[in-house]
């Protein structure tokens, strides 16, 4: 992640959530989709985001279909039951974390 | 415009020359770039291959594909680790634990039937450590030949015969050899433990050598299809 450390520890749920999303999808897709959701806000760099992909696959979360494209091999990641209930557990997580993020820096005073 | 199979080649050769040993992993990285390449040529193009190269491969940072290849070792490292623990607490469920069970005592009554005798404990150690490196060193031999062959490694493969941290089970023989061997006064809890270790350290190396490998091919060939298992 180039442009905020504050996204670092979302990136898998944000991989896992396109690929909900999506059906499956390839490296770069993954890399210019985030882009063009957050109107270039948010850069996935490649360093960040193969390692993520991998380590999701190991863990089962993930599987792999691999075609040619003219002449290149493609690998496509798609969620696999396992990687789909992981998908809900962390959104409910991250949801969590940014609602007591909000309440920590915005808190509604009150008098009584 | 899409890249030429030349470029692709070239793509497939740079990769090696920066340390991505593994076909699988080169394939990914490869089609990564092309991709790359071909969008800095919509708003680029009077860039040349080289060029656009090099820009692309710019945006994995000051060390280049290294961390991606530590990472993904790291991730196969985990993945055959659970793979190996899957097949190893089968041996603790039923049916098989009659299996593991009546190893533990056979081997209990084995060593008291020939009186602990130092040259047959040693034997039973060897062979526990023997087996399995001799196979590891023909399957490690056939794997060189078919990379001689086909020029593709794939990284999981090598798994099967480095065997990821449980590499280092090979060393608990090794020291009850040096503990044991000599030991004419076994106690119960000596007999009790050395039959334990040699089951467990025995059903590691049959799971390592003799179960997971065609499972680990069979894994590589769903995902690569042009994967020949031999």
């Amino acid at each position: 992640m180039a442009n905020s450390k504050l996204y670092k520890g979302s990136l898998q749920t944000i991989i896992l959530n396109l690929l909900e999303q999506n059906d499956k999808m390839y490296g770069y897709e993954i890399t210019q989709k985030v882009k063009q959701i957050t109107n270039g806000e948010l850069k996935i760099t490649e360093g960040a985001l193969y390692p993520a992909l991998h380590k999701l696959e190991a863990e089962g979360f993930l599987d792999v279909e691999i075609i040619n494209f003219g002449n290149r091999m493609r690998k496509y990641y798609k969620l696999t039951e396992q990687g789909e209930t992981e998908n809900v557990n962390r959104l409910v997580e991250l949801q969590e974390f940014i609602k007591n993020m909000q309440i920590m820096v915005n808190p509604k005073f009150s008098l009584e | 415009m899409q890249l030429t199979k030349e470029q692709i080649e070239n793509l497939y050769k740079f990769t090696r020359q920066h340390y991505v040993a593994w076909y699988d992993l080169q394939s990914e990285l490869v089609d990564h770039l092309a991709n790359d390449i071909e969008q800095i040529w919509k708003t680029k193009p009077n860039l040349s291959f080289e060029q656009a190269k090099i820009k692309s491969f710019k945006k994995f940072g000051v060390f280049g594909f290294m961390d991606v290849v530590e990472k993904r070792q790291k991730a196969l490292g985990k993945k055959y680790s659970k793979l190996i623990w899957k097949e190893f607490k089968q041996f603790f469920t039923i049916p098989k634990i009659i299996f593991t069970i009546s190893l533990f005592f056979a081997i209990l009554f084995f060593i008291r039937l020939v009186n602990y005798n130092s040259f047959v404990i040693f034997t039973m150690l060897v062979g526990l450590i023997g087996f399995p490196i001799i196979a590891l060193f023909i399957t490690r031999k056939k794997q060189k030949e078919k990379f001689k062959e086909t020029k593709k490694k794939y990284m999981f493969e090598e798994y099967i015969t480095n065997l990821g941290k449980f590499a280092s089970v090979f060393q608990i023989p090794f020291q009850i050899l040096i503990h044991y061997a000599d030991n004419e006064n076994w106690t119960l809890n000596m007999e009790l433990f050395f039959s334990f270790t040699f089951v467990i350290c025995g059903l590691l190396f049959y799971i390592s050598v003799s179960i997971l490998p065609p499972k680990i091919r069979a894994i590589i060939a769903k995902e690569h299809p042009e994967y020949q298992i031999s």
